[in-house]
């Protein structure tokens, strides 16, 4: 297939020093592939210039494509809707964010993102917010031994009693999902949404934007 | 020619003028407070955006209920986003 010079919607930067393809699973249906760089490649696909509205689709289709590039390599990700110009400037921002997305790379190797969230039964009308704040503590201390990092998330709703990212290792997961298991049972009052392996948005993370690339980890 | 001598003017020049002062500093706490009271409209929005979502993915609503909910409050986030900015 043809790729065109201009234009590339990045996904993610992965460790891998060869060109290779994904497939035609991109934003439009597009070739998914990879532009190395000294043992770093970023993950894009061909796209026009535009903004990508942050619709349910669009956001699947993104993450898709991070999901089938994760079952072969870690991923540092990158925001969603970033498209680069061309391949000469994207060449030229791996080259500034070389260093930053070695180190993210190595912080993450073989790492995924799982989330976790407990919330009050809707049926429960009232509970005690000492209580509250004792199960929060058991259930993160239970996960965060199963894992390497973890992030606390925003409790955005009255009912949310946790919201949080564990950073851990693939071969951890079963023991996670194990331990999450355990934790619906143990608190029969909470609902547990247990989601991922996602790419580690919640602790490495590249974004580009009027200043250039920036690159952040937890 | 007309120029209108107003507070502005009057402080780019060095003069101050009491009353002129009094009610510069209360427009300016007006707008503070007003552009703090849309930032927390605003931060309430996408809560209530991610909280519908929650009782969604909980079973608690139905997809239509969930979509219907999630246009309003988009709708809502993007009035706000559009609303006038004032100066701080």
């Amino acid at each position: 297939m043809t790729r065109k010079k201009e234009g590339k919607y990045l996904y993610c930067v992965i460790p891998c020093s060869e060109e290779k393809s994904f497939g035609n699973i991109g934003m439009n249906s597009d070739e998914v592939y990879t532009i190395p760089y000294k043992g770093v490649a970023a993950v894009v696909s061909d796209s026009p210039m535009k903004d990508y509205e942050l619709t349910e689709d669009n956001t699947r289709r993104h993450e898709e494509v991070l999901r089938q590039v994760m079952k072969e390599h870690t991923v540092v990700p990158v925001e969603f809707g970033t498209v680069i110009k061309n391949e000469r400037i994207l060449g030229r921002l791996l080259r500034k964010a070389y260093n930053p997305v070695k180190e993210c790379l190595r912080l993450v190797d073989n790492m995924v993102e799982l989330g976790v969230k407990a919330v009050l039964n809707k049926d429960i009308v009232y509970f005690d917010a000492e209580k509250g704040k004792e199960c929060t503590s058991d259930i993160l201390e239970s996960l965060n031994s199963r894992a390497k990092q973890a992030v606390i998330g925003e409790l955005f709703s009255d009912r949310l009693f946790l919201n949080a990212s564990f950073l851990v290792d693939k071969g951890g997961i079963d023991a996670f999902s194990n331990e999450v298991a355990r934790l619906k049972e143990k608190y029969s009052m909470l609902n547990f949404l247990y989601s991922g392996p996602w790419a580690p948005y919640n602790f490495v993370y590249i974004k580009i934007g009027a200043q250039g690339i920036e690159v952040s980890k937890r | 020619m007309v120029f209108f001598i107003d507070d502005l003017f009057l402080r780019m020049l060095g003069f101050s003028i009491p009353p002129f002062d009094m009610i510069w500093l209360m427009e300016t706490i007006r707008d503070y407070v007003e552009n703090i009271r849309q930032a927390e409209i605003q931060q309430k929005i996408s809560s209530k955006i991610k909280e519908n979502r929650l009782l969604y993915e909980l079973g608690e609503i139905t997809r239509e209920e969930y979509e219907r909910r999630n246009r309003e409050l988009n709708h809502q986030r993007k009035m706000m986003l559009h609303a006038p900015k004032r100066a701080p």
